[in-house]
């Protein structure tokens, strides 16, 4: 995948016989539109994690606290990242794919399971509170725990979302990641 | 020692952009101006502080750079559009820990790749598929060409289309999107027979050879272009 100048020191040979056929060409032509769709989506995303990032930053100024930012620790749909191991996803009972998240920090954390419309988690340690999931655009769902911290949110979510979870003990927020 | 590298490639990049057209282009000329020049370090304190113009001149140096890592693995466009959504999410909240600015490109390369892994994994959707034969479109297994190359090659192919006259350039640009729309729609949306959609694709394939950008393009040897420009920092990533 490495270029160097030698590379392109001598004539290339350019796609002229093979975009006599119209496939080729066709499918050519598919890659460099995809591609330029591509970077315009890359670069206006950057636009909407700016305002979503500085509302973030306003709502610690309202809550007059510190949120405490909760890392990915295990994602059942992921396997090892490191190993590059490419493991498929799990399904629960009823045969649905279901993804399983835990996001930890400091001692606190929460855990869920994503099946399709559907969020329930717990957080952890175990204790009652308030949740919400966020777009970087807004709101999805919000839900009351019950009095042991498990919650469920009928939610679908598209995109990076984020868990905004408030307890007697503070507020702390899931990174970001499309579920 | 990446950030040098990054500012003294933008600034002679400029002539180059000019004459590859798109998108990128036009907002990179937007956004430059008096952000070009700053450094790595300079963009990061203005995007903590909250200024948008720093932060889009950080992405907009790294936006190649995330497209890059999404081509290797084949996403689509909406794909693409939520890893980097993740991306940006995420390195706004890690901006002010990076204690080097330098590090940015290894920061958004690695955080890319993972997310990209995530993506491919919770997608089977990740091989493309030719629109217009339905077949797979394996080609991109066999392309040994640069970057360079391949973007030079995907630069007049855009610039071909717009030459096209625009009932055969929509109708070009509409089966090239993901997913492909079915015969039908096309005729709903163009508002023309069924029939005529591949009669039409091929005249408009016929007319694309023939433009200005294509001949141009495949008149000239490759790589006189290439040597020209940089690019961003991707060849650094």
């Amino acid at each position: 995948m490495s270029w160097h100048s030698d590379d392109l020191s001598l004539p290339q040979p350019r796609p002229a016989d093979a975009w006599e056929n119209d496939d080729v060409l066709a499918a050519d032509l598919v890659r460099a539109l995809t591609e330029e769709e591509t970077l315009r989506r890359v670069t206006a995303t950057a636009s909407t994690a700016f305002r979503a990032h500085r509302g973030m930053l306003a709502l610690r100024e309202e809550l007059a606290t510190d949120l405490l930012l909760l890392s990915l620790v295990h994602d059942s749909s992921a396997g090892d990242l490191a190993a590059g191991d490419l493991a498929a996803g799990v399904r629960d009972r009823t045969g649905r794919p279901s993804r399983t998240l835990v996001f930890e920090g400091d001692g606190v954390g929460v855990e869920v399971e994503v099946t399709d419309g559907l969020v329930e988690g717990q957080l952890i340690p175990a204790r009652p509170g308030h949740v919400e999931l966020r777009r970087p655009d807004g709101d999805v769902a919000r839900a009351e725990t019950d009095e042991v911290g498990y919650f469920r949110l009928e939610a679908r979510t598209a995109g990076p979302v984020r868990l905004v979870c408030e307890t007697a003990d503070g507020t702390c927020v899931t990174e970001w990641l499309p579920w | 020692m990446l950030g040098t590298c990054m500012v003294e490639r933008h600034d002679g990049i400029r002539d180059m952009s000019d004459r590859r057209g798109g998108r990128a282009v036009s907002s990179r000329q937007q956004l430059g101006g008096p952000y070009e020049g700053r450094t790595a370090t300079q963009l990061v304190e203005g995007a903590l502080t909250g200024d948008e113009g720093s932060w889009s001149e950080i992405v907009r140096r790294h936006a190649n750079l995330v497209a890059a890592r999404v081509r290797q693995f084949r996403l689509t466009p909406q794909q693409a559009e939520d890893v980097a959504q993740t991306v940006w999410l995420n390195l706004l909240e890690h901006l002010g820990d990076l204690r080097e600015p330098e590090a940015l490109p290894g920061w958004i390369s690695t955080a890319t790749r993972h997310e990209c892994i995530r993506t491919a994994n919770l997608s089977r959707r990740s091989v493309p598929v030719d629109p217009t034969t339905g077949r797979l479109d394996a080609q991109d297994d066999t392309e040994p060409d640069s970057d360079l190359l391949r973007d030079e090659r995907h630069a007049a192919l855009r610039a071909g289309l717009a030459e096209l006259p625009s009932h055969q350039r929509d109708l070009l640009l509409l089966l090239s999107t993901d997913p492909p729309p079915s015969y039908q729609d096309v005729s709903a949306r163009l508002g023309i027979p069924v029939g005529s959609i591949g009669p039409t694709r091929q005249r408009g394939l016929a007319r694309l050879r023939r433009t200005d950008a294509i001949r141009t393009y495949l008149a000239t040897p490759a790589g006189v272009v290439s040597r020209e420009g940089g690019r961003d920092v991707l060849a650094l990533g």
